[in-house]
């Protein structure tokens, strides 16, 4: 059986990783898509069996792909990729017509799996195929440097601390595309790229250590959703007093706990964190995020904005990471590249 | 030495180092009953281990919140992940007197505390530890140095002597209504204030009662003002006020009820009682004024004329 597929993801070391999880020997062509709209042209110009369609991406997602899809009665079976793991997000795209959900990050077991229920692969075929091999299609699918390839690993962060987020607040929680970017230290305060300077923030951090991996993850929020949240989060108007801290230190231990366990087991560290720390309260972003500059030190910034669908509420999760952790990250990121 | 026997050894170890770090370590089944309480919980509650194994902590210790701790307790529970708490929330879980006599301040001890999920062979949260730490220097420390910088900033806007505004800081808040007034258009005032013939009072009862005459002012001004008034010691015996809100009718009704108020008051001293009056100028804001020097130059200019007209008088302009 050979099958012409298309594998549509904003990250090369997505697209990489999604083309090195095929069953060897099996298709005869891969195609590769770096955002919604590309897809899109690809799959009107061109007959495409397979689709693996990630979720969050730049100029048109992946919602927005199965339902152009839908309306235009495009000819392929669809197989959605994505880090974002809440049941809510699978619910979405089974209903927008897609035929299943892989979970990033991506394993061959996972994907022959699936296609095996389809029916669209038999481990026969391996034997039988004189097919091009993936590999040589791997190659294709673009260059990873660290930039992607933080971005990808912190998508797949986001999305296992967004589902714990999900749960704790029984709400569907928005993905954005992660931000990353490279900052001295004292340029800090631009990370929170939205940071409005009319409102007061309130702010927690917390440290984390592993080998050769290092940072700080910060949680930030508007004092005006903090009432939103502490609703949310099932507290009494009696609490009130403390509220905003409550939901803060709450919200920081499952946001924190989540992203920074995922990145460990991606980068295949165990990372311990220390104690979370109040930064401030009713502040603005310049003031919590600036006093604190001191070295000259260049920092990797990722900037995560959630929003909680239907309440108008989000929050801004900030990872950073030490300049001593580059060269870290840069070995890893070679054993992907290959 | 059998493997076995080195086995034991290390968990006897491990059991002396669980019971003697200087943290406190509870776990908790899922009912929230005891089943491990070490040296330090034992030391600080008074409790022994096996005084508390298999009770409820609620019922053991009714200070700590329920809810609330059962609240974090159930999320570690249901998403198997630690969660923090920090003494900024609650100064304290367990209520243990602070043991210290010489350095120790507070009165308890403050503490931070982890809750972290324990699993089962298959995987499932069967029960939780919580982990206690004495953060009582932290604390104590963090907070002297915001009641010292609460002081500071206080100290560095008041005059010592009236407890009012000090110039600099009067100055500023004059500034800032001037602002407010450009770009919203809201009403305000500014008044100057000189005691009538001060120079006299120091001469004849000397700068003490000089200073009292003055302390009493500035008390009597602010009896008689709001809440959002801003009353400043502009110098010597001059004193200032910022009226926000308040058009030249609220402004004199004002200035003249502590004109009136201060007429009635009587200064003791060696020499008899002090009886002293006051002139008042009001410049209520108008489009006139281009910054908030020549709106207080109004008010001054009123004084002027306040003085020339026989003093102990109000005079507004605008």
């Amino acid at each position: 059986m050979t099958l012409r597929v298309l594998i549509c993801d904003d990250s090369a070391m997505a697209r990489k990783q999604m083309a090195r999880a095929l069953p060897p020997h099996w298709t005869t062509h891969i195609g590769f898509a770096e955002h919604g709209r590309q897809a899109l042209e690809m799959l009107r110009n061109d007959s495409w069996d397979v689709l693996f369609l990630d979720l969050n991406m730049p100029e048109l997602d992946g919602y927005s792909v199965l339902q152009a899809i839908v309306r235009e009665d495009l000819p392929v079976m669809t197989i959605v990729v994505s880090g974002d793991i809440q049941p809510q997000a699978r619910e979405r795209v089974l209903k927008l017509g897609a035929l299943g959900f892989i979970r990033k990050p991506t394993h061959p077991d996972q994907v022959a799996a699936l296609l095996r229920d389809y029916g669209l692969y038999r481990d026969e075929d391996n034997e039988q195929s004189t097919g091009q091999p993936p590999t040589a299609a791997v190659a294709q699918a673009g260059d990873i440097d660290l930039q992607g390839f933080l971005q990808e690993i912190a998508n797949v962060a986001m999305g296992q601390a967004s589902d714990q987020l999900a749960r704790l607040l029984n709400a569907f929680i928005r993905l954005p595309v992660p931000k990353v970017a490279r900052l001295a230290r004292s340029e800090l305060y631009m990370a929170i790229s939205a940071a409005d300077n009319r409102d007061t923030y309130s702010a927690v951090c917390q440290g984390f250590t592993g080998a050769g991996l290092s940072g700080e993850a910060l949680l930030l929020f508007t004092d005006s959703h903090a009432q939103e949240l502490s609703t949310l989060l099932g507290y009494e108007n009696d609490e009130a007093n403390g509220g905003s801290l409550e939901v803060l230190m709450d919200l920081s231990s499952i946001l924190f706990g989540a992203f920074i366990k995922s990145l460990g087991d991606q980068l295949d560290l165990k990372l311990s964190l220390s104690h979370p720390t109040i930064l401030g309260q009713n502040q603005q972003v310049g003031v919590l995020l600036e006093h604190h500059a001191g070295r000259q030190e260049e920092l990797q910034c990722i900037e995560i904005r959630y929003e909680i669908e239907n309440h108008q509420t989000q929050c801004d999760l900030l990872v950073v990471l030490t300049q001593d952790s580059i060269p870290h990250l840069e070995h890893q990121l070679q054993f992907l590249a290959e | 030495m059998s493997s076995e026997d080195t086995d034991l050894q290390a968990f006897h170890w491990l059991v002396d180092m669980v019971e003697s770090v200087e943290v406190g370590l509870v776990v908790l089944d899922l009912q929230h009953r005891v089943q491990a309480w070490n040296g330090f919980m034992e030391n600080h509650s008074g409790l022994t281990a096996s005084r508390v194994r298999n009770r409820n902590l609620f019922e053991l210790f009714p200070e700590i919140p329920k809810a609330w701790l059962t609240r974090k307790i159930n999320t570690v529970v249901t998403l198997n992940t630690r969660t923090f708490t920090s003494w900024e929330q609650r100064p304290w879980v367990f209520r243990f007197r602070n043991t210290r006599p010489v350095t120790g301040v507070e009165e308890y001890m403050f503490q931070n505390l982890t809750i972290s999920p324990l699993t089962g062979p298959d995987g499932s949260v069967e029960k939780v530890c919580l982990t206690i730490y004495d953060v009582t220097d932290m604390a104590s420390s963090k907070r002297a140095l915001e009641r010292a910088n609460e002081q500071l900033m206080r100290l560095s806007v008041m005059d010592r002597a009236t407890g009012l505004f000090n110039r600099i800081a009067w100055d500023n808040l004059l500034d800032a209504e001037y602002e407010r007034h450009f770009r919203y258009g809201h009403d305000a005032a500014v008044a100057i204030l000189d005691i009538d013939h001060f120079k006299t009072i120091n001469d004849t009862h000397g700068h003490l009662c000089g200073d009292e005459v003055i302390r009493r002012t500035a008390q009597i001004i602010r009896e008689n003002l709001r809440q959002a008034d801003r009353p400043g010691r502009f110098g010597g015996d001059e004193f200032s006020i910022i009226l926000p809100e308040t058009d030249a009718e609220g402004a004199r009704c004002i200035c003249d009820r502590i004109r009136d108020s201060l007429a009635q008051l009587s200064v003791e001293s060696a020499a008899g009682p002090i009886r002293l009056t006051v002139s008042v100028g009001v410049a209520a804001l108008s489009e006139s004024p281009q910054n908030s020097l020549q709106w207080l130059k109004q008010a001054d200019e009123a004084l002027y004329q306040a003085k020339e007209a026989g003093r102990n008088q109000v005079v507004v302009q605008g």
